[in-house]
């Protein structure tokens, strides 16, 4: 494959936030240049229950409208899900992907239903934010910038982004259902067994584990290992024998 | 055939408020990190009367806990004064047309905020002589002693600078010469460091902290006060925080479930290595070599040899490249992983597993790819 930057790019993008962010890229544009009309994608009840079009809640949480006033807040959320989902598949989850792909189908459960419920057409809002919450929950003294080069600490940034909202944007509830999601998922996975002793009430399915499987050693915090590139004729036993003359064995001396 | 799930305007307003007050009123009750550092919490908004707890521990928690039992009670009230503000088709203020299921809340609401109410005031009476706590501490204290002595002896040792103190806030475990101490939201519990028995009950490993995403263990440690009437209690913390907290206690903690206690970083990345270790190819020992016991603990039987398994990175500086060892098995996985740990950055724990050291008899360099466990000819 010819070597080029945008391809370069794109492959380094690690594989959850690889998918989620294309699916965030192309939803929006099919909608744009009206190959299928955007009202398929809401989240509709109606349509959902009666008329079985089930991919409503998935397109609900990839469809952004990009024309209009719009069009700057998309942007923005397409940074923040590039950046944090990122950050949080490389670092936090670097050697378990079933775990971060379970964060995302929990958070994305959990929206669903309050979308059903509240009746809201759009998720991307909430779904970003949830993630960005989860992100500056573990990484809480990380001091970041935001605009007009305010600095702070990463744990106030999900709700220096309601404030914003609820002031000049569109009165904050999808940054708060975000919030409220990801904070549920914080609780119940970190917060509740760690803090407070309680029980471990979600754990990753063993299926995601089949479909995301861990990497070598990279629990427990101590990093990754060197990647395994094993000679398809070296066997275990014959040592150093690739790298120049086979010396065999040592042999202990003396004895019997 | 059109109606949606919320069938009316109203419902979705009902269930919206009743989700973000109940996230709200959750966070305020166990309150998440920003709300502690923002200062959103019963202890911060009170601090002023509350006063220090540094100097006066005892009192600080008794004002406390009242002022949280009244400040939790409000909080069924409060919702549902709110949604009579933002839901105004309920006509919840007009009490004259309340639904039964609204006036069986609001009653309770009512009632549950006047007992606490009173219960505060009934607390309050002879200057906190009947609160909860003044009379655990008047049961610590025994015969002939009043329980404000009591008090003022713990408000002593706490202010000392040396004592042992761990967890959040609002779950604080205190170890100070002669007291073991653990607050909780409704309670503080106390027993005297020379009426306990310390037992080791359980113990529970974590993948992924949230504090410094490492694994963490935590260990739960029971408290039983030989004294009657208190009632026993289970202090929580991290395992690497066990040395210190030994280092206040005058009993020795049971265990009696033989818990493993991982109580340093070299401990923990021993669970990581053997994971390792265990999916690296085996070595199959030739007939000729013996195996002996490890000389590094001579306990076990020598378990691993290093074998060279990985490929030269490109470019790299030839010195940093693994080199084949050629020593006989000689070690047990356990001290070749201890060995490991020891030759690593300690600041930077998250580099480990990529490291190299040098064998513990030849020096050859090795990574974690190279150890391999053996197996004998069959």
């Amino acid at each position: 494959m010819a070597s080029n930057d945008i391809g370069d790019w794109y492959r380094s993008i690690p594989q959850i936030s690889k998918y989620w962010f294309t699916g965030s890229v192309v939803v929006p544009l099919i909608g744009r240049l009206g190959l299928i009309s955007p009202l398929r994608f809401l989240l509709d009840f109606n349509s959902l229950i009666y008329r079985f079009q089930i991919w409503r809640p998935i397109t609900a949480v990839l469809f952004y409208p990009i024309s209009g006033p719009k069009g700057f807040h998309y942007l923005m959320n397409l940074y923040f899900l590039y950046t944090y989902s990122t950050r949080l598949e490389t670092d936090t989850f670097s050697g378990s992907p079933a775990d971060y792909a379970f964060m995302l189908i929990f958070n994305w459960i959990c929206l669903v239903i309050i979308g059903l419920v509240a009746e809201l057409p759009l998720l991307m809002d909430p779904m970003v934010l949830s993630v960005l919450y989860v992100w500056c929950q573990l990484n809480k003294d990380q001091v970041i910038s935001f605009w007009f080069g305010t600095r702070f600490k990463a744990m106030y940034l999900p709700w220096v982004l309601f404030a914003f909202n609820l002031i000049i944007g569109s009165g904050g509830m999808m940054e708060l259902f975000g919030i409220v999601v990801g904070h549920l998922y914080f609780f119940l996975m970190f917060k509740y067994p760690q803090d407070f002793g309680g029980a471990q009430l979600l754990s990753v399915p063993n299926i995601l584990y089949k479909w995301f499987p861990r990497r070598q050693g990279g629990s427990g915090g101590f990093g990754q290992a060197p990647p395994v590139r094993r000679r398809p004729d070296n066997g275990g036993n014959d040592g150093g024998g690739w790298r120049g003359h086979n010396w065999g064995a040592g042999h202990q001396l003396g004895g019997n | 055939m059109v109606y949606s799930f919320a069938s009316s305007e109203n419902d979705t307003v009902l269930v919206l408020y009743t989700f973000i007050y109940l996230f709200f009123a959750g966070c305020f009750v166990a309150p998440p990190t920003e709300f502690v550092s923002a200062g959103v919490t019963i202890q911060n908004l009170l601090s002023h009367w509350l006063g220090s707890e540094d100097f006066h521990f005892i009192y600080y928690h008794i004002k406390r806990i009242t002022a949280t039992v009244i400040i939790h009670s409000i909080l069924p009230l409060g919702y549902y004064l709110g949604l009579g503000l933002f839901a105004p088709e309920l006509s919840l203020y007009n009490l004259d047309q309340l639904s039964i299921l609204w006036s069986v809340y609001l009653i309770f609401s009512l009632v549950l905020l006047g007992f606490s109410l009173l219960l505060a005031i009934y607390w309050h009476g002879g200057n906190w002589d009947n609160h909860p706590l003044a009379k655990e501490l008047k049961l610590l204290g025994g015969e002939g002693n009043s329980w404000r002595s009591v008090a003022s002896s713990i408000n002593v040792e706490f202010r000392r600078v040396d004592k042992f103190t761990s967890g959040i806030p609002s779950r604080l475990v205190a170890v100070t010469d002669s007291w073991i101490i653990k607050t909780s939201t409704y309670y503080v519990y106390i027993a005297h460091q020379n009426d306990i028995h310390l037992t080791l009950s359980d113990a529970e490993e974590h993948s992924l902290s949230y504090q410094n995403q490492m694994a963490v263990q935590y260990l739960n440690i029971t408290v039983a006060s030989i004294q009657p009437g208190l009632k026993p209690f289970t202090i929580r913390l991290n395992s690497l925080e066990l040395g210190d907290l030994k280092e206040k206690l005058q009993a020795p903690i049971r265990n009696a479930r033989n818990i493993v206690i991982q109580q340093s970083l070299s401990d923990r990345f021993l669970k990581s290595f053997k994971e390792f270790v265990d999916s690296n190819p085996i070595y199959v020992l030739p007939p000729t070599m013996e195996v002996e016991q490890c000389i590094g603990c001579m306990q076990k039987m020598s378990d691993v040899k290093l074998q060279k398994n990985c490929d030269n990175p490109e470019g790299g500086v030839p010195d940093n490249n693994c080199v084949q060892c050629f020593c006989r098995p000689m070690w047990c996985m356990e001290c070749m992983g201890k060995w490991f740990a020891s030759r690593q950055d300690h600041q930077r724990p998250e580099t480990w597993l990529s490291s190299k050291s040098p064998c513990p008899t030849c020096r050859a360099r090795f990574c974690v790819l190279d150890v391999c466990k053996i197996q004998t000819a069959q």
